[in-house]
Parts: structure tokens; sequence; C-alpha cells
């Protein structure tokens, strides 16, 4: 018996991954993945090397110690839609309605980017994350404040000139997700894309499941690695420059200090593992998780506040493992949040006070034939979408999904 | 060192700088009253920073160090160096209504000079920084 022969598209686009007891089938160009027994990776690691059903079903029958049901098996792939057809646009099967690639980043190859994130590599980006830390925690002097936003006398120019440095220092974060996904062999997508009016760089990384876990904390730690990198070097010429053995331009001096409360921001919401950023993704591959985020969140929800049945389902159909890590995990999750919540009021929420305050003032009592009426109003509109347009977009994704228009 | 207690205006009418345009303070530079909604960040400026902004920084318990435009460079740099000595205390800037010297001012402070003296600088400095953060921070430290 051998395979239909229209399952061979979609079988070979199957990857397999093992990583101990976790194994794990996906299709990257339909975001599905799969965990299964060690048998299912040979019954179809068997297939794509050209094996019929039967051959796949004896081999994953010689490993699970009892015959296997190959046809059985072919049909569960189906049921979860491992089977579905190839889709030849990967970005309309993942419907983000997404941007195109970039191909002159795309065409870095593997070798390139692995210098970047050899033994090298790894000691220079652990050796200024050091340094950070030090600087950071010995030198009050270097220790960022909100005020440092405004580097120039003007908020508006200095949001103006901070705002493309900021678009700049996100696509080298995930850029650098990418390379070194890249560096391992992961067939990454760098897109540049938006949502809504805001800017979004993306990097698909979801065929990283096909490595073994101890291979993907490198991508999972490139942007912030790049992050600490940058925050280093603003940190050591403000450093140097308050020593005198550096003469740098005032503005710069100040810019830098812009820069080191920009990186710090980024580097603490990547870090805290209760965001999902990075820091999430490192955390959940370590305790081998696979839905973490929302276990521990459910978790939380259910000791502190009444939760719905559709919650307490969506919780029972969580695995065992995840919600055992969870049961614990979910205290650190809430003191992480009120966390950000210090950091929120120490910092975000001064400086939009201060910056709504200002743009207020302007507004109401500018003439419309001054400059600074009609760009205190251009940066009003920026920060109302800055803040308002994130849960919007997001409140709008969430409908979509639900109406089964967005994946 | 002289000095001139001020009471808070009201820091909201001069938000905007056509605000700021009509404000009168009772002091040559300012040393306390109506200024706009963020404050500066620290350091050297090479030019005249905002009586609004300086005030500001003043409110947050900075010291602001202030000179004429006559004085010389190597006057400069003495303030150039104990603002680097002081990055989480001391703005320091051209202040061009001053006619002469240095102005040195704090949250209702203020201190002139004639010449830059960067011991007098150093003990308003260190006796005045973080006095005031939207209140007094503790008691007097000097007059």
């Amino acid at each position: 018996m051998t395979a239909p022969q229209q399952l061979a598209g979609p079988v070979a686009a199957l990857v397999a991954s093992r990583d101990g007891v976790d194994c794990t089938l996906g299709r990257p160009d339909l975001g599905i993945y799969v965990a299964v027994p060690e048998p299912g990776v040979v019954f179809v690691e068997t297939l794509q090397s050209g094996g019929s059903t039967a051959e796949a079903a004896a081999r994953a029958g010689a490993v699970a110690g009892a015959p296997v049901d190959g046809a059985d098996f072919l049909a569960g792939l189906t049921a979860v839609g491992l089977l579905d057809p190839v889709v030849a646009d990967q970005r309309a099967a993942a419907g983000s309605g997404g941007g195109p690639k970039l191909r002159w980043i795309e065409g870095v190859s593997p070798q390139v980017a692995r210098r970047l994130f050899g033994r090298a590599g790894w000691t220079v980006y652990a050796m200024a994350a050091s340094f950070c830390a030090v600087a950071l925690l010995v030198i009050d002097e270097l220790r960022p404040t909100y005020e440092d936003g405004w580097f120039l006398g003007d908020p508006v120019i200095s949001l103006l000139i901070l705002t493309p440095i900021i678009v700049v220092l996100a696509g080298l974060h995930e850029a650098w997700h990418w390379l070194a996904g890249r560096a391992v062999g992961v067939p990454a997508a760098f897109r540049i894309s938006h949502r809504g009016p805001f800017l979004v760089f993306e990097t698909d990384l979801t065929q990283i499941v096909a490595l073994p876990r101890r291979d993907r904390y490198g991508p999972f730690l490139a942007g912030t690695a790049l992050d600490c990198t940058v925050l280093a070097t603003a940190l050591g010429l403000r450093l140097l420059d308050q020593q005198a053995l550096l003469d740098l331009s005032p503005t710069l001096y100040r810019l830098l200090g812009a820069v080191v409360l920009l990186q710090v921001t980024g580097i603490v919401f990547q870090a805290a593992v209760f965001l999902r950023g990075d820091g999430y993704a490192v955390l959940a591959n370590a305790l081998r998780c696979h839905n973490l985020y929302r276990a521990s969140w459910l978790t939380l929800r259910a000791r502190l506040l009444r939760v719905s049945e559709a919650d307490r389902a969506e919780l029972a159909a969580i695995s065992a493992h995840d919600r055992k890590v969870a049961s614990w995990f979910c205290a650190c999750y809430l003191v992480g949040m009120l966390g950000v919540a210090w950091f929120m009021l120490t910092f975000v929420v001064p400086y939009l006070i201060s910056m709504t305050g200002w743009l207020w003032a302007n507004l109401a009592s500018g003439s419309p034939s001054s400059a600074v009426f009609w760009e205190s109003l251009a940066v009003a509109v920026f920060v109302l979408l800055t803040v308002v347009g994130p849960p919007l977009l997001g409140w709008r994704e969430r409908r979509l999904r639900r109406r089964g228009v967005l994946m | 060192m002289p000095t001139r207690s001020r009471s808070a205006l009201d820091a909201q009418s001069a938000r905007s700088p056509s605000a700021a345009a009509h404000v009168e303070y009772n002091s040559l530079p300012p040393t306390s009253g109506p200024h706009f909604s963020f404050a500066p960040a620290l350091g050297e400026y090479g030019t005249p920073v905002a009586d609004g902004l300086t005030v500001h920084a003043l409110e947050h318990g900075h010291i602001a160090v202030l000179y004429a435009t006559d004085t010389p460079e190597d006057g400069i740099d003495i303030l150039r160096g104990l603002s680097n000595d002081y990055p989480r205390d001391v703005l320091h800037a051209p202040y061009p209504d001053l006619p002469h010297g240095i102005a040195v001012t704090a949250w209702g402070r203020l201190d002139t000079t004639a010449d830059v003296d960067a011991d007098r600088l150093r003990v308003f400095i260190e006796q005045l920084r973080g006095r005031y953060d939207h209140g007094w921070t503790g008691p007097p430290r000097c007059g």
C-alpha cells in the first residue's frame, strides 16, 4: 500500500522534529503544529523518503513496540489539517496581509549569519549585557529617567527625531532574530508590513519547532542581544564623556541618553516573561511548555476572579504539563505584572501626561497660523494612534478571528 | 549666599510657548513659577533653554547653571566639568538676559557671581540638589 498520490505534496511539506520525548509535526506554510509520539515522526519520515504507507506503519510499529494503523494515522493528520493542500502563497494562507519579503536581507546566507552568532559573537553579546547590568546597577548617573526622552528643548522635535530611531532599532531587533534563525538553518522569513497605520516588522520563526529545544535559545535571545549591544554602546559613550575621556557634542550626549531610555524600556518589556516577548519564549522553551501564557493567565483568573465555562474548558484543553507549570508560574506572572505597572507609572505615564499637557496647551492657546500649533496637532494624532491604535487593532483582530476571517 | 524664597505661581498658566511669552517671573533667572509640562533632559546646552523648561527642571530638584553670553571659554569649560560631575543634577546653558556673570538656581534659590567660582557653585549644588521634588524633600540645609 502506498500513500495516496494527492498526499505527496502535503507530506513533503511536513516538518518533523524530535527533542527527547517531545516530537512535533508541522506545516509551516499553514502555521499548524501538532505534538505527536515518536512513532508518528518515524511514520512521516518514512513516507518522505519514498516509503509506502505499509512500510511507514511497520517502522513506526517497531519504534512503538505495537502495531500502528497507517491509514488511521493518516486520517488523524488529515483531520487536524496537516495534510491540507499546499498553498503556493504562504502569506495568503497565514491571512496576515503582511508585506513583501525583503529579498536583499533574505539573501544573507547561513554562513554569513553564523559569523554573528558564533562563539565570538555570543561572547560580545554576553559582555555587552554584563556591562549594561553592572553600569546601570552601580553608576547612578547612567540610569535613565523619563526626562531623557526630551533631549531637545522642543518635545515635538525630540519625538520627530526619536521616531525613526525607534523604527530602526525595532527593525534591527527583529532582523537579529531572523539572522540567528538563519544561522541555525531555520528557513525564517523577515517582512516589513503594517497593521493599520503602524509599521510592523515581522520575523516568522515558526519553523524553529523543527529544532531541538537547546538550539532554539539563540534565535529567541538574538534580538535582546542586539538591544544590549546598542545599549552598552550608548552607555559606554556617555560614561566616557562623563569621565572626560571623550568629548561628545552636548546634543549627541543627550540623544544617547534618549537611546538608553528606549533600549532599557525595550529590554524590560522583552524580558517580561508574562508579556509573551522574547523572555517568555525562552522560559516556555526551558520549561518545555507549549501554551504557558494562556495557561498562566487562565489559572490566575481562576484563582482571583470568576471564570466562564469557556475559560474553564480552554484551560482543561491545555496540556497537563503546561497546567502544572502554570500552577506556580501564575504567581510570577502576577508579580511581573505589578513590576510592569510600576515601570509604566515611573516612565511611560509621566511621559504621556507631560506630552499631553504640552500638546493640549499648544492646541488650546496657539494660533492656527503658528508652526507650533500644527506640529502639536500632528504629534497629537500620532500619540493618539500610538496609544489607542494597538488596542483597537487587537480588538478588530479578535473579532475577525471569532468570525473565522483571520487565522 | 543671597537667596530669594518663592512660592509657586499658577503652574498651569504657562504650559505653551505662547502663554509663556506673557509670564513675568520675579527673579532673573526664575527659580519657581509657571512652566511647561515637560522637563528637559539634563546636561549641557549650547543654546538658551526656555525659562518654562528650566523652572520645571528646578521643580524636579535639579540645578540650573546659567551663564552670560560674554563668559569666557575657559569659564564655560569649568561649568562643563561641573555638569559632568553631576550629570543627574545639573543643566547648564547660556542665558542671554543675564548681563554678566553666572547665575545658579534651585527651586526657590538663586545665587549669582561675577565670575565662575567652581567651589561656590559646587557648594550650591551639593546643598540644594534634590532638595525639592514637587515639594520639599527634607529640612533646609542652607538659608
